[in-house]
């Protein structure tokens, strides 16, 4: 059983760094404190993960064959990946942490199945693109449909806000059913539970994780803000609509990445390039660097363990 | 929680009309100041209209700080706290530019009977009717924002002709030959001081369309 530490450590990480997208905007904008933002984003997280997390861990199972002591291994490789790329404040996905520590765990101890990996890459990048389409469209359909009516500040300020609520609840729902396979999907191909409570198990640690996220939940909340209040919105609630889909087809996704498509949307309503080159490059290396220094981990923690 | 999220912006909006009634009656006084100390003098009328200036800009600043107060309990998001109080302070801007025109005129006794043609009157008519715009946009930004954006954007043009008024007025000055050339200067900077009303009139106009943008998305 001690081999759950490694997962519960990952929950964690996951929890403090890839939460801030939710609730973020809304208590950087003071809709929300953050102490009820935890409270709420914890809450609904657990829910997310017991009632919708189950595809995503299947994902992970159909990769490679899964012993408790590889699970250990891939648990703490992806976490120290997640970990060391934060302490060196470079751009970071648990789920494709989760990957490659995947990979080089099964390189040395397991089998591998290859064939399996390619729709979670394409599943990768077609989370910005995808959140980039719906929040282009959100913001479109405002502009037709709303913009002519929101005279009324008062009116706008309250659905605004109310906005942020709601979307940073459904953030958080879709968050815990997208990524809580990070956290136990491993396990749970390694018979250590079965899906409904790893899922448990898997929400309540991210959940846990939460409450170590001011200081991120503020520095990307703030960064979201620096667009209007209500593009902000739009761009929340983008990433996760994107993230939910991505939860019903059952392959966890990187939801800094979904924030950062969805505020190109934005830009390119507006007709202005918000993608920089430097966000073009974090992106690529979450693609390429994260699974390549957590799949070196996973074999160097399977030298070390097995 | 309901009563935060809705905002207190029913007392913000009336403490905003009443603010900018009271920058209205200093311009006003503050204008007819000046035109009866050039008619006739260091009156008792000066004086009365004088203190009147004086009054309704001090009662501003306390109506300002007491929108500032509602603002910080902070039921609004901070964008729009932030610009609401660069707002008061535009607003303010316009008291006291107003204010330093005629304490410059009526406290040093500066001799305007050189104004007596009606151009000066026509300038001060057209920042009143300016400022009057501004009052409505103001009063409409909470309840109706295309309305206050149509009133902002009138603001420029009359800004343009106040404008050419003010360089009508020096190009008559500069032809006067009895008056020397530092007199010229003087008299064109004093102008241009009251021109300057018009610039930031206009400032606040654009200060509410930027407002009005950055809420509408």
């Amino acid at each position: 059983m001690w081999e759950i530490s490694s997962g519960l450590f990952l929950g964690g990480t996951l929890g403090a760094n890839d939460t801030s997208n939710v609730f973020g905007t809304a208590v950087a904008t003071k809709v929300l404190t953050f102490e009820n933002a935890v409270a709420l984003t914890s809450l609904f997280v657990v829910i997310g993960a017991f009632l919708e997390g189950e595809r995503g861990i299947a994902t992970y199972s159909l990769l490679a064959d899964h012993s408790l002591i590889s699970a250990f291994i891939t648990s703490l490789a992806a976490a120290l990946t997640v970990s060391l790329m934060t302490y060196l404040s470079l751009p970071v996905s648990t789920s494709q942490a989760v990957v490659g520590a995947i990979i080089g765990s099964a390189v040395i101890a397991g089998e591998l199945y290859l064939n399996n990996l390619s729709p979670i890459i394409i599943a990768w990048v077609l989370t910005p693109v995808g959140a980039l389409v719906i929040s282009f469209l959100l913001y479109k359909l405002y502009l037709i449909f709303l913009e002519e009516r929101m005279t009324n500040i008062q009116k706008l300020e309250f659905y605004i806000k109310v906005g942020l609520i709601i979307s940073g609840i459904y953030g958080a729902y879709s968050l815990g059913a997208n990524n809580v396979a990070n956290v136990v999907g491993v396990y749970v191909a390694a018979d250590l539970f079965d899906p409904q409570i790893g899922s448990l198990i898997g929400g309540m640690s991210i959940g846990l994780g939460v409450i170590y996220s001011k200081r991120v939940m503020y520095t990307v909340g703030n960064k979201i803000t620096t667009l209007t209040p209500l593009t902000a919105l739009i761009a929340v609630f983008s990433h996760s609509i994107t993230l939910y889909i991505y939860a019903r087809i059952g392959i966890p996704v990187s939801s800094s990445q979904a924030i950062v498509g969805a505020v190109i949307g934005i830009g390119l309503v507006k007709g202005m390039n918000m993608l920089d080159w430097q966000m073009a490059k974090k992106i690529l290396f979450g693609w390429i660097g994260t699974p390549s220094v957590a799949a070196v981990l996973g074999i160097i923690l399977s030298f070390v363990f097995l | 929680m309901f009563k935060s999220l809705w905002g207190k912006f029913d007392d913000i909006e009336k403490l905003f009309i009443k603010l900018s009634n009271l920058i209205e009656t200093s311009l006003d006084s503050s204008f007819e100041a000046v035109k009866e100390f050039r008619d006739n003098g260091s009156t008792e009328l000066v004086d009365e209209l004088y203190k009147k200036t004086h009054q309704a800009e001090t009662e501003a600043d306390e109506v300002g700080r007491e929108i500032v107060d509602i603002i910080l309990e902070g039921s609004l998001l901070p964008n729009t706290r932030g610009d609401l109080m660069n707002l008061i302070d535009n607003l303010d801007d316009i008291a006291d530019h107003a204010e330093r025109i005629m304490d410059s005129i009526v406290i040093i006794g500066v001799d305007v009977s050189i104004f007596n043609g009606n151009e000066l009157d026509k300038m001060f008519d057209l920042i009143k009717k300016q400022y009057k715009i501004l009052k409505e946009a103001v009063s409409s930004l909470f309840k109706n924002m295309d309305l206050a954006l149509g009133k902002a954007a009138k603001l420029e043009a009359l800004e343009s002709e106040i404008d050419d008024l003010e360089n009508d007025i020096k190009r008559k000055l500069a032809a006067i030959d009895e008056l020397e050339m530092a007199e010229k200067i003087a008299y064109s900077n004093l102008i241009s001081e009251i021109g300057y009303l018009a610039d930031i009139i206009e400032n606040v106009g654009e200060k509410i369309e930027i407002f009005i943008a950055v809420r509408k998305g």
